[in-house]
């Protein structure tokens, strides 16, 4: 028996009850702290199985070794698998913030009242973060779009989480799929209805957030006829969490004529710049089910920071005519790695998609992606467009490109393309004979090199990430 | 003395280019250097401008009283030089207008002068894409990327204007240009000239000289600087050529 | 010529080298060589003929020393249910030079494998795999270059047509090490399907240490032009004509391209 099986078997040794008052449970897994996990969030029934389903599935298999990222082993027993919501620490003012982090907010230039409250410091009497987002709920009801905590949807709105909970990922799919369809911690939920466009950009910010961010975050978003909505996960300014693994699902569903763009720009922040310890690892499985006919799903991501990613968020075009697309800038540098991409699966007719992929390695790190084009023979029509390049900046960091293309449609037409580059010399020259400094030489050559991705970027978050990037390209070429 | 160039010797991959080329500039002047293909015209333009592809033994250059030798490509654009390239890079993904504001931007913050924003840096340009009669579109446009070759040549000198340094060296401005794209390209280069600045002409050709008049004109060959004269000098090797000159050279040489 | 003879050259050979194996009676298992010396040059154009139900396990070892070029076509007309299993592996002295093509059809299996080792400076390596796939036959190419050593280069062509239910699968990489600055590469695959249920696949795969290198790639899949064969029809020719064609054509570039002139004529109508 492996060890993992031995854990995954081993009698939680608590002795545990369902009677539980405490704000925390001790770490360790089994069904028995599943059930108590429902009983604490108030869960109707099905949930309750739905997790056991998951639980039970996920002890029958075996932790995924084959990615090119290096980490070390992942002690399932001993995480917590619950706590109470609990508030942030509130500081006192902007002089208790941690130098680095105020740093980082200078150069990203995020407001002072923005930075407040990204710090969790203590907000004045006259500027209320709260009543800014009861305005915005308010907006959102009159549009009849629901957007809240899952563990909220799961209570108020049954009978839409049942249907399509675990229609996209089933929690069959992967191994961290399954852990986290049974113990999912918090997410987010969102519900268009037919017919409506969403008023404004959906982001995380808006969730209020004064807990620590979960392990096992669970994201449902529903598109229904005809409606579209956008939405921003993460932030440019440093996200840091003392848990170390995060194993999400995000799950967007588009219906006849409708469309979902998701927007991600993550910086996770290590702590301690040296070491690189107390870094997270980030798996996490998306996907995207075009369902209806029409329907349109992008994904846009901006990846830089001190992480170990692994994420391939993906499409399955099921709708005759839909639309998958993949925008992505991933930057590494230092001893970074990450393992990125996405999979575009093509079932109905005249379906589409593009990916278009940017890696840029500096320092001594890995950059790989991974892409799957699947035709399946039923795709009459369907075409691809796949664009990955890579830029290295210096000799001692490595970037890879493992694209797999299947077809088994006659008449499907898939182009893929991917070139290397570095920083042109007679390009540095040039720039820097205009009186540009080498730093910003880079920067402009970099951003350049990403625009095709940070286009497709919502307004806010575009301008952010060329500031981010800019930031993590610091130092990079001595 | 505004500009010098004293006994510069530099070299590529051990091969010698520059051989002992001296050069001096006076404010309010217009140089022209001449010679025949593989003179070293084109890596005199690049070494002064800090190429480190070529590697210099000796010599020393000179701008505004500062020696230029120890600097950076982007220390002497800042110290005021500013060198038109003869195959100018793409580098597409980036935008024109914010690459020149950036340009632009520096050399004020340097001089201490303000800095401009957007708005403000985009009255500045169209007044001299005007000038050079070049569309408005072009500041959209992504750098050099997809331009004519003449478009390029334009956009070189519509930086020169920008930028305004005290010395402007043009390698080979001309080539590539119809003759209405060369009268306005000598238009822009001559209201740049005054009295506090300098401009170094590297041509092949003749005909750049009769829209852009030199005070002097200097050949070079293997290397170094051979004869100096005034225009009548460009005039004369119009008609006659470089042999004469080359092969008096040589035979003066051949004697040791 | 004997089959599976080592082969050394070291002269610059003026008339191509010609191997035939035909494999009517049994399995073989063959492992030999070919080697050239610093500045020879050769073609050698090797023909396999397979019987029904019969496999060939074959590993050829190249090596190519200063300054040589090498021209290695080989050329498949296999029987149903024979099996095909070649493994090549290649050394490129420096400044050498090597072209190699495999052309095949027929056969239920062909597994192709070449690995081209690029240990010295200025080598330079064409692979073309070349396949017509009917029935519910499949065909396997998979090269690898590997570059360890500056200023070398290489470039990969696979084209394949695949009918009925058959499969084809184009996995292609490049590995550049860390000392490898000035490697210049390129992959192209390509696939026509011309059925509902063939399967074209490919992984054209880059593994990338350092930064002064280009190396590109493409794959694409589709269909024949139907502006290309508009014309051809209305130039009088059927539609079957046209589109045969066409296919003809999508093979010969890459034939033509492996093949100059006086050895075209040895290559077997596709």
């Amino acid at each position: 028996m492996s060890n993992f099986e031995q854990f995954a078997n081993q009698p939680y040794q608590y002795g545990f009850t369902t009677n539980i008052e405490t704000d925390a449970f001790p770490p360790g897994l089994d069904e028995s702290v599943i059930r108590a996990i429902s009983e604490k969030k108030q869960e109707p029934a099905f949930m309750l199985e739905y997790r056991l389903k998951a639980f039970r599935h996920w002890q029958t298999m075996r932790e995924p070794t084959w990615s090119a990222v290096d980490y070390p082993a992942i002690d399932f027993q001993a995480i917590s698998y619950y706590a109470a919501p609990k508030k942030k620490e509130v500081l006192n003012s902007m002089d208790d913030v941690d130098p680095e982090l105020k740093r980082t907010f200078e150069k990203l230039g995020i407001p002072l009242t923005e930075q407040k409250r990204l710090a969790n410091v203590a907000m004045d009497a006259i500027f209320d973060s709260v009543s800014v987002a009861t305005t915005f709920k308010e907006k959102l009801m009159e549009k009849g779009v629901i957007f809240c905590p899952i563990s909220e949807a799961v209570q108020k709105y049954p009978d839409l989480v049942e249907q399509y909970l675990g229609s996209v990922v089933p929690h069959t799919d992967n191994f961290y799929a399954a852990l986290n369809s049974a113990v999912f911690s918090d997410g987010s939920f969102v519900y268009v209805p037919k017919d409506t466009v969403c008023p404004m950009e959906l982001s995380t910010y808006f969730r209020i957030n004064t807990q620590d961010s979960g392990q096992f975050e669970r994201t449902l978003i529903i598109a229904d006829t005809n409606s579209s909505v956008s939405y921003l996960e993460g932030c440019t300014a440093p996200a840091f969490d003392t848990n170390q693994l995060h194993a999400a699902v995000v799950e967007l569903v588009a219906l006849d004529n409708a469309e979902i763009k998701y927007s991600t720009v993550q910086n996770w922040y290590a702590g301690d710049p040296k070491t690189g310890a107390g870094g997270i690892y980030n798996f996490v499985t998306k996907r995207g089910k075009c369902q209806g006919k029409r329907s349109k799903i992008s994904w846009t991501q901006v990846e830089t920071g001190s992480a170990i990613t692994w994420k391939y968020p993906s499409c399955v075009l099921i709708g005759d005519e839909s639309v998958g697309e993949f925008y992505s800038v991933a930057l590494t540098n230092h001893k970074q790695q990450a393992d990125t991409g996405t999979k575009m699966i093509h079932v109905g007719k005249n379906t589409t998609s593009t990916i278009i992929s940017k890696g840029i390695s500096v320092g001594e790190s890995d950059n790989v992606y991974r892409g799957l084009v699947q035709v399946n023979a039923s795709a009459d029509g369907a075409r691809n467009f796949t664009q990955c390049d890579s830029m290295l900046i210096g000799d001692q960091c490595s970037a890879k490109t493992f694209p797999d293309i299947q077809t088994r449609n006659p008449s499907a037409t898939v182009e893929h393309e991917a070139s290397t580059s570095k920083i042109g010399d007679d390009q540095l020259f040039y720039c820097q004979q205009r009186g540009m400094t080498m730093e910003q030489t880079i920067n402009m050559i970099v951003g350049g090199f990403c625009q095709s991705v940070f286009k497709q970027l919502p307004m806010e978050f575009a301008s952010e990430a060329t500031q981010l990037l800019n930031l993590k390209l610091e130092n990079s070429v001595g | 003395m505004l500009f010098s160039v004293d006994r510069l010797c530099a070299s590529i991959d051990e091969t010698p280019i520059l051989n002992g080329l001296s050069l001096s500039v006076n404010a309010g002047e217009v140089h022209a250097i001449m010679g025949p293909n593989g003179s070293g015209k084109s890596t005199l333009a690049k070494v002064i401008a800090g190429d480190e592809t070529y590697a210099v033994s000796s010599g020393s250059i000179h701008l505004n009283g500062e020696a230029l030798d120890e600097m950076d490509p982007d220390e002497r654009a800042m110290a005021g030089l500013f060198l038109a390239f003869q195959y100018p890079v793409e580098i597409p993904g980036v935008n024109n207008a914010d690459f020149l504001r950036q340009a632009y931007n520096n050399r004020q913050k340097h001089m201490g002068k303000p800095e401009l924003d957007p708005l403000d840096f985009d009255g500045v340009l169209q007044t001299v894409l005007k000038q050079l009669r070049m569309d408005t579109a072009f500041a959209d446009r992504d750098l050099n990327a997809g331009f004519s070759g003449g478009e390029k040549k334009r956009n070189e000198i519509l930086q020169l204007l920008l930028l305004n340094p005290s010395l402007a060296i043009l390698d080979e401005t001309d080539s590539g240009l119809d003759i209405d794209a060369l009268r306005i390209v000598s238009e822009g280069v001559n209201s740049f000239k005054s009295d506090t600045n300098g401009v170094v002409l590297i041509t092949h050709y003749q005909r750049l000289l009769d829209h852009i008049k030199p005070d002097f004109v200097h050949i070079l060959y293997k290397g170094r600087i051979i004869e100096s004269g005034d225009a009548a000098l460009a005039v004369s090797l119009e008609k006659h050529g470089y042999d004469d000159i080359v092969q008096a050279y040589e035979s003066a040489h051949a004697n040791g | 010529m004997a089959k599976f003879t080592d082969l050394y050259i070291d002269t610059v050979a003026d008339t191509p080298q010609r191997i035939a194996i035909d494999l009517t009676e049994q399995d073989q298992t063959a492992h030999w060589h070919i080697h050239l010396a610093n500045n020879a040059q050769a073609v050698v154009l090797y023909d396999q003929t397979a019987g029904s139900n019969v496999a060939l396990d074959e590993h050829l070892q190249v090596s190519l020393g200063e300054n040589a070029t090498l021209c290695l076509l080989i050329q498949h007309a296999l029987q149903p249910c024979s099996t095909i299993n070649q493994t090549m592996s290649v050394t490129m002295g420096a400044d050498s030079h090597l072209t190699s093509g495999i052309i095949t059809q027929g056969g239920k299996h062909v597994d192709y494998s070449a690995t081209a080792t690029f240990d010295a400076t200025g080598a330079h390596a064409d692979f073309f795999g070349v396949s017509k796939i009917t029935d519910k036959n499949s065909v396997n190419f998979n090269i690898h270059a590997n570059h360890s050593t500056p200023n070398s280069s290489s470039n990969q062509t696979f084209r394949s047509i695949v009918y009925d239910t058959a499969i084809s699968n184009h996995n292609s990489r490049v590995t550049v090490g860390r000392a490898a600055k000035g490697t210049l590469t390129h992959q192209l695959s390509q696939h026509i399907l011309l059925s509902k249920r063939a399967s074209g696949n490919a992984k054209p795969e880059l593994d990338i240490l350092t930064d002064d290198v280009q190396c590109n790639h493409g794959a694409t899949i589709g269909q024949l032009s139907d502006e290309a064969r508009f014309y051809l029809q209305a130039r009088g020719l059927s539609k079957t004509e046209a589109e045969a064609l066409l296919l003809n054509a999508f093979l010969q570039d890459s034939l033509d391209q492996m093949a100059p002139e006086p050895i075209r004529q040895w290559l077997k109508p596709i």
